[in-house]
């Protein structure tokens, strides 16, 4: 087996230090129900963990002026029942609580679910669509003992499949974003092999607001695990938007999708299957979050998914 | 590299050496001589090896047997415990009552996830029992008679705190 050691961290200044002591490779051990799959699997690449888990500063749900913070080793569990989450972003507590299994949910975090970087993640996608910025502390000064503070798009550190952006030495802190007005819908929908413990294979994070006269003022749709990384799905929100909602509208946004998944991941042999369920995922979604009938709309539909 | 691991156990204090890299299952069957907690798949999937952690219920497989340094953990051994005596939970006896037991490879850790859900919800439905054990895999029973042991035990469990109040209102 793998011989590695342990070190625990009480705060990020130490965690950064620790992370960037000289001679040892280090890696960030957060919930572990990623590195701890990877360990067993042979990954020896580090010769030291820096447990983040239990550093205050991260396990925070908190109102940052009007930006909702969520600290990086806030865990499924918390963010899907926590206030603030269910009412200015319901759609994350949605997608941790699409996980289903306990287990995972207690430990897993919002910070590892991005560090991971997996294309089939369930959290990304809901943080890009909210245009979610990552704070990161990267190391500075002697062995990195005064960190510096960065902020990054969550969008522009997924690199694709397992592959992340964010600076080496550097620690995930928290996530900020701007809560979501009552106005706007917002909707996470989820196709997975399997009920529990799924991983998506195509997940979709939605949001959209009407005007007055019903015609759609603002929406964001972002695709997981079609793309070489979550991003927001500009093309077809820009044909969206000013529209009135029409069943016929939301069918060319799903073809529409459709055809860039094609043109960016190419055929595969999984293709013709994915490609339409993503159509018809994209319709569900639009149809959650831009209503036909506003008035008919109601938290049952919401129900009826999670 | 071994190193010394402390934590409460089944409410009592624990110091153990061991490698750091080992997770918690292994800590608790091959150094703590706790073999109540099943190890099937080792990669976070069956639930077998679910314990509580700081109250909550995690797989032990996924833990780094010194992240709990300083922590609380209970394993199956310590649900029946009552005074230092041993013996079955209400939980267990309901999974014995209800045929919730055939091998039993899957029970320890049923009993926990179980016992977890009726501490952070004392009534739930069955379609929430169903969801609250979603993360463990049963060969043998085909759920059914799991769920109607935990659904067993909520219900009387609801009943004594209520013969309880009933009684304290008599006094
Ligand atoms: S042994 Fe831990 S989840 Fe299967
Ligand atoms: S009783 Fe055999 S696996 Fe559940």
């Amino acid at each position: 087996m793998n011989s590695f050691g342990y070190v625990r961290a009480d705060s990020v200044e130490e965690a950064v230090a620790l992370l960037n002591a000289p001679g040892l490779t280090s890696r960030v051990l957060a919930g572990g129900t990623d590195l701890m799959v990877a360990v067993r699997a042979g990954e020896t690449s580090f010769d030291r963990v820096v447990d983040i888990s239990m550093i205050p500063a991260l396990r925070r749900i908190e109102m940052n002026g009007a930006r909702l913070r969520i600290g990086a080793a806030v865990t499924f569990s918390e963010i899907m029942r926590h206030p603030l989450i269910l009412q200015g972003a319901r759609f994350l507590a949605d997608a941790t609580h699409s996980v289903r299994t306990m287990q995972v949910t207690n430990a897993a975090t919002l910070g590892g679910n991005v560090a991971n970087a997996a294309a089939a993640a369930d959290t990304p996608p809901v943080l890009v669509c909210l245009d979610a910025e990552a704070i990161i502390a990267t190391p500075q000064g002697e062995h990195g003992s005064a960190p510096l503070w960065e902020r990054a798009p969550v969008a522009s550190l997924l690199r694709g499949h397992l592959k992340h952006a964010i600076p080496a030495g550097g620690l995930l802190i928290a996530f900020e974003f701007d809560p979501l007005v009552p106005e706007t819908r917002n909707t996470f929908l989820k196709l997975g092999r399997r009920n529990a413990l799924t991983i998506s294979r195509i997940n979709i994070a939605a949001t959209g607001r009407q005007d007055n006269a019903g015609a759609i003022a603002d929406v964001r749709l972002v695709a997981g695990a079609c793309f070489s990384r979550p991003r927001r799905a500009h093309e077809v929100e820009a044909m969206l938007r000013g529209q009135p909602p029409s069943a016929a509208l939301f069918a060319e946004a799903g073809q529409l999708m459709m055809r860039l998944m094609v043109q960016e991941t190419g055929q595969r042999w999984s293709t013709e299957y994915k490609s339409r369920a993503l159509a018809a995922m994209v319709e569900e979604a639009l149809e959650n979050v831009l209503p036909l009938h506003p008035e008919m709309a109601t938290e049952a539909v919401r129900e009826s998914m999670r | 590299m071994n190193t010394q691991i402390k934590f409460t156990l089944n409410g009592s204090p624990v110091m153990v050496e061991a490698p750091g890299e080992i997770s918690l299952l292994r800590l608790l069957r091959d150094h703590l001589n706790l073999t109540g907690t099943k190890e099937g798949c080792a990669i976070g999937e069956c639930g077998a090896c679910s314990v509580l952690l700081d109250g909550r219920v995690v797989n032990s497989c996924l833990v780094l047997a010194p992240q709990v340094n300083g922590r609380e953990v209970v394993t199956i051994e310590g649900l029946g415990q009552q005074d230092g005596a041993h013996s079955a939970s209400d939980l267990q006896a309901a999974f014995v009552k209800y045929g919730a037991v055939q091998c039993g490879y899957c029970t320890p850790g049923l009993v926990i996830a179980g016992e977890a859900l009726l501490r952070s919800n004392p009534m739930p439905t069955r379609a929430e029992i169903i969801d609250g054990i979603a993360g463990n895999l049963c060969r043998c029973t085909g759920y059914q008679q799991i769920v109607d042991a935990i659904e067993q035990t909520a219900l009387q469990r609801a009943e004594r705190t209520q013969q309880h109040a009933a009684a304290k209102v008599q006094e």
